[in-house]
């Protein structure tokens, strides 16, 4: 089991990487047309790559931001269970996790594969829009293996008790 | 069942679910889909869910989120909040309380660079608290305005609060920013009446430090002047339309990082901590408006904000109680559940009623502001006074007992700008038509 939550983690922080190599090229791009634009020679479909780099940016720093606990709960009624009630509810709460995120995952696949047959491209520079559905849809799939290892370190927790 | 009673049971549900410490953000999207379901279709909700998941995601004027929080996050790790409240110790740290004038100060400027509440309060934790130890404060009056002094970056721009309110909304980014800076300079200075009263009322709280020569004073200047020149780049830029949100969280960022790699305050650890620390509060922020939209597609099919509007604006109760009521709800419900999560919950539903009511839209986002900002200090959920008592290890009891005279001057301004709408208008009125 520490094998495959250590290769989960792996996976998180390299799609992280990913995640803030596009923001900081966000940045840099926004920068150099806004300054180029005074010189009268803009970088011509920035406003495509920004906002196509922004769903890649936070599509994959959702396994990370979840494995670190940063999306916000309220855990202060869940503090207060007795432990066994405490343990079956997050055991709940992760599987509907899980639930979510692997129909999520499945339907951006279904919707990337639709912008693929549409043949959706960008304005400008026609960059097709199907394989951001399709990295979303990874990042989806990713985010289950990441509730699907804190479902086992509940479970595999309540065993040990 | 009507949908209006299937709209109430789901909402009830939700409401269940964010108590079982299920993440706020999946139970909005696990809600809405489930609902939509219900009431329309399966296939149809399965549909809606990607779509409203790539849309929010790839959404341009959303990208202003994760850049204007990396510039904040640069700020932060570069230590520039250490040099304004070095500035402002050197010039007010002399008056009664005056070290906790300037860690107003300080925050104030460090605000218009950063927009986070906890990154400012954790900030000032480590930098002034120590110094206002030193110099024999009482630890009520230091912890409290430490932890008090975050809010103030719900108003003063660049606030993310104030950005998903305009995304909500379809309001103007540039004229809610505007329409903050009043309100957050006139909390500020109450902060400092506060400080400097109770001070003089109780000179053991805040003694007196230091008196420092012009010349030492001068020289830290230069060091205030930079922020505060970036802060005008942005506003001015976002003013006269010469760039997009988008466009000036990027050269707020950019250039922060590079007042910071030119002071080499910043190293490449530095920045790459930074970006991530700017991940996981973007991901967080925008996962929920993501999953905030599947729930709002849901709601609008159960038709729940038309009858409640319909059924408030019938009650012929004045205007100014319903907003009371409408406050009253963000307030508790952002105390209970989470404050940004709760606005992005409930502004869908209240928005319409209070536009009916007539109130200008700019001044409903102040206002809603207002409240996070109550909120993020008042139990249970006051995450300002939890980042404090970690830091300091200072005892919640004593944090909350200097916190309570800075609230009174929250309250004030709520009522001021509501009885004086031009606090809030007159800035966006008179610069950007």
């Amino acid at each position: 089991m520490q094998g495959l939550h250590g290769a989960i983690v792996r996976i998180s922080k390299v799609m992280d990487v990913v995640g803030g190599v596009v923001l900081s090229f966000m940045m840099l791009i926004t920068v150099t047309d806004v300054i180029l634009r005074f010189l009268g020679k803009p970088i011509t479909g920035t406003y495509e790559l920004v906002f196509l780099g922004g769903a890649i940016v936070i599509g994959c720093a959702i396994p990370r931001t979840s494995g670190e606990g940063g999306h916000v709960s309220v855990d202060f009624v869940l503090e207060s269970f007795p432990r066994m009630l405490k343990k079956v509810t997050m055991v709940f709460t992760r599987l509907l996790g899980i639930a979510f995120f692997a129909l999520l995952g499945w339907n951006l696949f279904a919707y990337g594969t639709s912008l693929y047959h549409k043949n959706e491209v960008s304005l400008t520079l026609h960059v097709p829009y199907y394989p951001v559905a399709y990295v979303l849809g990874v990042c989806a799939f990713v985010e289950c293996l990441v509730l699907l290892s804190g479902l086992i370190k509940v479970v595999s927790e309540v065993d040990h008790e | 069942m009507s949908e209006v009673g299937v709209g109430v049971i789901f909402l009830v549900l939700l409401l269940g679910l964010f108590l079982t410490g299920l993440e706020l953000a999946f139970a909005m999207g696990i809600i809405g889909v489930l609902g939509f379901a219900w009431l329309v279709d399966w296939n149809a909700a399965m549909g809606l869910m990607a779509n409203d998941f790539f849309d929010a995601l790839a959404s341009y004027s959303l990208t202003v989120i994760p850049l204007f929080v990396l510039m904040g996050q640069i700020a932060f790790n570069a230590g520039i909040a250490n040099r304004l409240f070095d500035c402002a110790h050197k010039f007010l740290g002399h008056i009664p309380g005056g070290l906790a004038i300037a860690t107003v100060a300080g925050a104030t400027a460090f605000k218009a660079i950063c927009g986070s509440v906890a990154a400012t309060s954790a900030t000032f934790a480590s930098v002034a608290v120590p110094e206002m130890t030193k110099f024999g404060y009482a630890k009520k009056l230091s912890t409290g305005i430490v932890a008090t002094v975050g809010t103030l970056g719900v108003l003063i721009p660049p606030s993310v609060i104030l950005i998903i309110f305009g995304v909500v909304t379809q309001q103007s980014i540039g004229r809610l920013f505007l329409a903050g800076i009043l309100p957050g300079l006139l909390i500020a200075f109450f902060f400092a009446v506060i400080i400097f009263g109770w001070c003089r009322i109780n000179p053991a709280l805040g003694p007196k430090s230091d008196r420092f020569s012009w010349g030492e004073r001068i020289r830290t200047v230069p060091e205030v002047i930079w922020p505060i020149v970036i802060f005008f780049i942005i506003i001015i830029g976002l003013m006269k339309g010469v760039f997009t949100p988008t466009e000036a969280g990027s050269i707020g960022a950019f250039t922060v990082l590079l007042l910071c790699l030119f002071k080499r305050s910043l190293d490449f650890t530095g920045y790459v901590k930074s970006v991530r620390e700017s991940l996981r509060t973007a991901c967080m922020v925008l996962l929920l408006v993501a999953t905030s939209n599947m729930l709002g597609h849901f709601i609008a099919v159960t038709n729940v904000p038309n009858h409640l509007g319909e059924w408030v604006l019938g009650l012929k109760v004045p205007a100014a109680l319903v907003m009371a009521l409408v406050f009253f709800v963000y307030l508790v419900g952002g105390s209970f559940i989470d404050d940004l999560a709760f606005m992005i919950l409930a502004t869908p539903i209240f928005y319409p009623i209070m536009e009916k009511l007539g109130y200008d839209p700019l001044l409903i986002g102040i206002m809603v502001a207002l409240t996070v900002c109550i909120g993020s200090v008042i139990p249970p959920v006051a995450i300002c006074v939890f980042v404090v008592k970690n830091i300091t290890k200072v005892p919640m009891g004593v944090i909350y007992s200097g916190v309570y005279p800075f609230l009174i001057s929250l309250f004030v301004v709520v009522i001021l700008v509501f009885i004086f709408p031009q606090i809030v208008l007159f800035l966006p009125n008179a610069l950007m038509k």
